[in-house]
């Protein structure tokens, strides 16, 4: 996944210092809280690269490269080919002649006030106008958002279906059920169609930099939920390592299962994602994830105990699926 | 005072609900005021989001949705009594009921920051309502 703009989690270290004295009298030392806000803004390192659709079935044929440059050409890193693509089969199923009881109109769906103002005059029921101009709406709803907690793709498509109020009001998508059914189906769509960067296919260069970046974070703690860079969870390291060379993977180890080719592990190359059961998990729905690193080694956010640690191959247990991103990637 | 506020800012029922942000503004007391400002309170586009087409559809199907606080637990090891800051982890039910459809129910583990005011009282600062639920921690 890609969380470039807008993502600005702010975080609070408080390091408080006690001085103890001896015996049954205890001194207080000065309490030094320093507050350190980070922005987190996430890389956001593939907001400027084309990508485009991996896996067009479905897609009508004379839409894909349009989906494409119209994502590409508006420019936010929330949004990607593969999103704009899942929000239009959400919207109309690509049918430009849609019309919707609340008198919503054409492949995007727009109601005519927001047209004017997103349209720049083209015709409503063109798709050649309609699409760009669905790009163009994403990412202005996704700027009007940027400050809100959480996934920026998801708050996009919240503020795109409800509105940009409507998701600062409530911190995140708001609790309606048609909102975030449309949230999870344009996300789970957009996984099936897949995006992956035009120029950037990942080659040994490529691979070094994300196990550089690997490296880079072992001592760091594991926070469940944690996005970094301070903290990670185990999908989300993964995740982020991954993101460093254009491939985008969900957020967590039970999408991401399915996000790649799967391998039989036997012979395990440097970038496949070993997926376990872990405490919460099941054989269909893994809950622990980490990277072969080569040599016999694994790396994961491997629990709260631990932290982000590098260890052998063999001490991992309980091995459910290996995947290789890296192959999806050179296949396309 | 955290689930109270949760549920007041986070359930809905659009039959007596001016608009979305009702549970917002009945919640201000509970947040800090830059908090209320940084989800929309008090703005003219917030008022105005009841003519969105969301609550509009929610509206007419006479749709409400009542959240629960099942439990309320400190997360990590931060030390209120010098930092004056604590955030909680919350297990929330949510009820949401459309139309003549059956209630449906959701559980989510949204965490709220509060800060301790001069009074001694505390206010809600921040939350993240981010449901991460399903990426489990490490065993393997």
């Amino acid at each position: 996944m890609v969380f470039g703009r807008g993502r600005s989690a702010s975080r609070w270290i408080v390091i408080g210092a006690i001085g103890a004295g001896l015996f049954v009298v205890l001194f207080f030392g000065a309490v030094i809280g320093i507050v350190l806000s980070i922005a987190s803004s996430d890389g956001g390192d593939s907001g400027g690269v084309p990508s485009q659709i991996v896996r067009s079935d479905g897609i009508p044929a004379e839409y894909v490269k349009m989906i494409n440059d119209a994502a590409n050409a508006a420019g936010c890193a929330p949004l990607t080919p593969a999103l704009l693509a899942a929000q239009l089969h959400q919207e109309s199923n690509f049918n430009p002649n849609a019309r919707s009881g609340a008198g919503a109109l054409g492949i995007a769906q727009f109601l005519p006030a927001t047209w004017s103002r997103y349209g720049n005059g083209g015709d409503i029921w063109d798709p050649v106008d309609a699409i760009p101009a669905a790009a163009r709406y994403d990412c202005a709803v996704a700027a009007d958002v940027a400050q809100v907690p959480g996934d920026p793709r998801e708050n996009m498509l919240a503020a795109y279906n409800a509105g940009p109020d409507a998701v600062r009001m409530n911190a995140g998508v708001p609790p309606y059920p048609e909102t975030m059914n449309y949230v999870r189906a344009i996300l789970a769509q957009a996984d099936t169609y897949g995006d992956t960067l035009i120029t950037d296919v990942p080659g040994t260069g490529d691979v070094a930099d994300m196990l550089a970046f690997m490296r880079q974070q072992v001592g760091k703690p594991y926070v469940w939920g944690a996005v970094g860079p301070d903290a990670w969870d185990c999908s989300s390291l993964v995740q982020a390592a991954y993101k460093r060379i254009g491939i985008q993977l969900p957020r967590v180890t039970e999408n991401q299962v399915n996000a790649s080719p799967h391998v039989d592990g036997a012979d395990p190359e440097v970038g496949d994602l070993i997926f376990t059961v872990g405490s919460l998990g099941t054989l269909t729905s893994p809950g622990h994830v980490s990277m072969y690193i080569g040599n016999g080694k694994v790396e994961a956010a491997k629990g709260a105990q631990w932290g982000v640690i590098v260890y052998d191959l063999s001490q991992v247990r309980g091995v459910v699926a290996v995947t290789r991103p890296l192959a999806g990637a050179r296949e396309r | 005072m955290a689930a109270y506020c949760f549920r007041v800012w986070q359930s809905y029922d659009t039959r007596v609900d001016a608009g979305p942000g009702a549970g917002l503004l009945a919640a201000r007391s509970c947040m800090t005021p830059t908090f209320y400002a940084s989800l929309g309170g008090g703005s003219t586009s917030t008022d105005g989001a009841a003519g969105a087409p969301a609550w509009l559809e929610l509206k007419a199907q006479h749709a409400y949705s009542r959240v629960d606080v099942l439990a309320v637990g400190p997360v990590g090891g931060v030390d209120t009594a010098y930092t004056g800051r604590v955030t909680l982890l919350l297990n929330v039910r949510r009820t949401t009921v459309a139309g003549t459809g059956a209630p449906v129910i959701g559980v989510t583990t949204p965490t709220l920051t509060l800060l301790r005011q001069a009074d001694g009282g505390w206010l809600v600062s921040q939350a993240d309502l981010t449901d991460s639920s399903g990426d489990a921690p490490g065993g393997g």
